[in-house]
């Protein structure tokens, strides 16, 4: 029984903008799905659309087999027992911690209710800031108030909406593997929408990629990164480059038959050789433990290639990398170059 | 600016007269329960009035909803004492209400019509002219609030009454309590609509004794007492918001209104339009028929002379207001050390004018008894006192603020970085204001001028007191027909006023809602 079902799931605002477009989407119970994309590409519609906050205008959400949203009806959020957590933490100004937390908790007797509380701020790492304001605490706090709040009803399913985007960037790190930890311990599904990469390789068990309203790529994130079924899909994840067949012929000689019109190359998956696309170093950037360095290659694109010593700039270099590394993609997909550094 | 207040306070130290012991006997008591029970019904219809039209307009779509989203704040451009002599001309016996009943139904029937000249009468037409202050914070804050904290409440399973009654109401109670704030200084600094109806308060109180038993001491003591008062309602005001801050930064997403249909969108129609009909369409309505029943008597040269110095008295003191306030609040950028005394020469709009009044009748008493010791004024000459100077002075002390807070706004949205690029580009402060603050707050510095210049012209209860002899504005010839039972030739000039009200109102909307967007 899957979580989350959309089949066909189309959002389209007043105006004419396609905000999710033709989605069909499982997320399996007790995994942690990321929602990747840039920024306006959907994602926190979608999230929104599987929230009830949007009613979709095509198409059907269905959450543990029970169908919540169709063209003509829509569960409203309060009865879908779904948790959310939000962008702006959206806690209540007017009431302190603890009646926060305790706000989804008005079925439960009062006894039961301070109990589960207690234990819901104990489990973020916040237990004696029950009695304060939501101003007297920390961007970090409230977050964790936040999911406290979101998880105290203990839904089944909790959808994160790029949690962590006001924290800066120390906090971010333990806050994300808190979270990740906290919902596999306790098997919540969960969908979160994020659009770093590096979130979603770190805590989810799979990564949805959106671009323009449709989803692009769905898979393990490891995956995602090393196999993008696009330059779109390989950019959100890290530094590329993009090159054409024939100088991925240059770079790695027993390329079988370069059929695609054009391949990606990771940095790390590009060296200097002493064979290989010849070139001249044009820049570089250290960065800790090895440096990056922009390649000029004779023919006229520009590459990434990881290197353990500093290179000189203006020193001629080949480039070399394994078949393996070097990904196809189609042309029509193919925009612009390399990432200048 | 602060020397009327002191010079109240210090002459509180002189013995009070004979009269004091029959003020603190009879009539204080009297005073005190008459300003309570119009305070307390007045703050109760304006929260009525004010707040379910905010909230309807902010959250629902329905017919009239963009016009009515306007013309809700447009009573502020009724003076309250406009609106007194409307409603009592609208109900009185040969009123119109009153004619049609005896009419159709009878004269048995025409007694049931309510007597709107009692405290309770009074209350609500103040209700109905000054529930927009409650109405316009309200709006506004809904205008600011994020959808995100009732999608927030919905995830949690609350349903939309709940979501409105946990959630939307507690946020808004700062706003609210704001609009209430204003609402109860207007309603402490009323004259002409408690006077015309003949309800006993501090206000009146003050006038009476001052003037109708020629005893200052005592009347400077009410004036004492109403100050006291007013600061701790005001202090319970800022006690009650305090302690938190409701803003949460972050994005905001407006509220997306829901499409009402039927008979719900019928009444929230119906619901909107009840305060408008009341605080605007019943003085107009009222006013537009006595101004034609009296077409043929206007002397449009004397009614044009009487706008015109109105207008220039108005328009002077509304330049020294802007002029001032631009000082003060760049002087508050430039040295923030000053804040707090720059804080208090904006705390005029909360004294009640008759308090000002005596307290520049005071203060320029003391100038002109300096002027005659010194010599520089034959004695039995007043320098000061009874002088358009000291009127304006008045005017100034009581509406800085209104000056003051639209300017500071427009301050506030010029971040510092303007301040140091054009000092270090070599511009000294004075220069950096004229050159660079003036012509970034012209919207600002026009806005501040249009509301202090109307708010100077209805202005009653100072100009009554403190005017030269003989000396008559629109509001005064207006208020002192209609006091005088000539209520329809008082009707071509509160026209007039009502005008340029909603001029004001048409300005300080276009501010708000750039703000709210």
């Amino acid at each position: 029984m899957p979580a989350v079902t959309t089949q066909g799931l189309v959002k389209r605002f007043r105006g004419g903008v396609v905000a999710v477009d033709g989605v069909n989407l499982t997320v399996e119970p007790g995994e942690i799905l990321a929602l990747v994309g840039a920024s306006g590409c959907g994602k926190s519609t979608l999230l929104r659309l599987v929230a009830g906050l949007e009613t979709p205008t095509d198409g059907r959400v269905s959450l543990f087999d029970r169908p919540v949203a169709d063209r003509t009806h829509s569960v409203p959020p309060e009865a879908r027992g779904v948790g959310m957590v939000f962008q702006e933490h959206a806690l209540f100004p007017h009431l302190r911690v603890a009646a926060n937390v305790a706000f989804g908790l008005r079925d439960l007797p009062a006894s039961e209710r301070a109990q589960r509380v207690e234990e819901s701020l104990e489990r973020v790492g916040l237990p004696q800031l029950g009695g304060r304001y939501i101003h007297e605490l920390s961007g970090g706090q409230r977050q964790r108030v936040a999911l406290a709040r979101a998880l105290a009803p203990e839904p089944r399913l909790l959808l994160l909406d790029e949690p962590m985007s006001s924290l800066d960037e120390r906090l971010r790190g333990t806050l994300r593997d808190d979270i990740a930890s906290l919902l596999r311990a306790r098997q919540t599904t969960a969908v979160w929408v994020t659009h770093r990469a590096e979130d979603a390789l770190a805590v989810a068990d799979r990564a949805a990629v959106l671009e323009a309203g449709r989803l692009v790529q769905l898979g393990r994130a490891d995956e995602l990164y090393r196999r993008p079924a696009s330059a779109y899909v390989a950019r959100l994840f890290g530094e590329v480059s993009q090159v054409e067949s024939a100088t991925a012929a240059l770079l790695a000689p027993d390329l079988e038959g370069a059929s695609a019109a054009h391949y990606l190359v990771r940095p790390e998956s590009l060296r200097l050789a002493s064979d290989g696309a010849p070139g001249t170093v044009a820049h570089s950037r250290y960065r800790g433990g090895s440096w990056r360095v922009e390649v000029s290659l004779d023919d006229g694109s520009r590459v990434l290639a990881d290197c353990g010593v500093a290179p000189v700039t203006g020193a001629r270099v080949h480039v070399r990398a394994s078949a393996d590394d070097l990904h196809p993609v189609e042309a029509g997909q193919a925009q612009g170059g390399s990432d200048p550094a | 600016m602060l020397s009327p207040l002191a010079t109240l306070l210090v002459s509180l130290l002189q013995p009070a007269g004979d009269g004091w012991e029959h003020v603190y006997s009879v009539l204080l008591w009297r005073y005190a329960s008459g300003t309570a029970a119009v305070t307390l019904m007045t703050l109760a219809w304006a929260a009525l009035l004010g707040v379910i039209p905010a909230w309807l307009v902010a959250a629902f779509e329905f017919p009239g909803r963009r016009a009515l989203a306007w013309l809700l704040a447009s009573p502020l451009a009724v003076p309250s004492y406009i609106a007194a002599i409307a409603w009592a001309g609208l109900l009185d016996f040969t009123g119109p209400v009153q004619t049609l009943i005896r009419s159709t139904l009878g004269a048995e029937a025409a007694l049931m019509v309510p007597d709107i000249m009692t405290v309770y009468g009074v209350s609500f037409v103040l209700g109905s002219v000054l529930y927009p202050y409650v109405y316009v914070t309200t709006r506004a804050a809904l205008l600011h609030q994020s959808s995100t904290l009732i999608e927030a409440a919905r995830c949690l399973g609350a349903g939309p009454v709940a979501t409105f009654v946990r959630v939307v109401l507690p946020s808004l109670r700062p706003a609210i309590v704001g609009g209430l704030a204003l609402v109860l200084m207007e309603t402490i600094n009323d004259y002409g609509a408690v006077h015309y109806y003949g309800v006993d308060t501090f206000t009146t109180g003050i006038f009476r004794v001052w003037l109708g038993l020629g005893d200052v001491a005592s009347a400077v003591r009410l004036a004492a007492v109403l100050l006291a008062v007013t600061a701790l309602a005001l202090g319970a005001e800022h006690w009650a918001r305090g302690g938190r801050r409701y803003d949460e930064g972050g994005m905001v997403r407006p509220l997306a209104r829901w499409h009402l249909s039927g008979v719900r969108a019928l009444g929230a129609t119906l619901l909107c339009t009840g305060p408008v009909v009341a605080g605007l369409a019943v003085p107009l309505a009222m006013l537009g028929w006595w101004s034609w029943q009296v077409r043929a008597d206007i002397d449009l040269t004397a009614f044009g002379l009487l706008s015109l110095r109105s207008g220039a008295l108005a328009a002077l003191a509304a330049g020294l207001v802007v002029g001032l306030s631009l000082l003060v609040a760049y002087a508050r950028r430039v040295v923030p050390a000053l804040t707090p005394l720059t804080g208090l020469t904006g705390t005029g709009y909360a004294v009640p004018g008759a308090v000002i009044a005596l307290g520049v009748f005071a203060a320029s008493a003391l100038v002109d008894d300096g002027a005659h010791l010194l010599g520089w004024v034959p004695a039995r000459e007043l320098f000061l006192q009874g002088t358009l100077t000291a009127l304006v002075w008045a005017y100034v002390v009581r509406f800085l603020a209104v000056g003051l807070q639209p300017i500071e706004a427009g301050f506030l949205r010029q971040g510092p970085s303007v301040d140091h690029a054009a000092r270090m580009l070599g511009a000294g402060p004075l220069r950096t204001l004229s050159t660079v603050h003036v012509p970034l707050l012209r919207g600002a510095l026009a806005g501040a001028a249009t509301l202090a210049f109307v708010d100077m012209l209805k202005e009653l209860p100072l100009t009554l007191i403190l005017r030269p002899f003989d000396f008559d504005t629109l509001a005064t010839h207006t208020y002192n027909l209609a006091s005088e039972e000539m209520v329809p030739a008082s009707a071509p000039g509160a026209m007039l006023l009502v005008a340029f009200g909603l001029l004001a109102v048409a300005i300080a909307q276009r501010g708000l809602l750039r703000e709210g967007a």
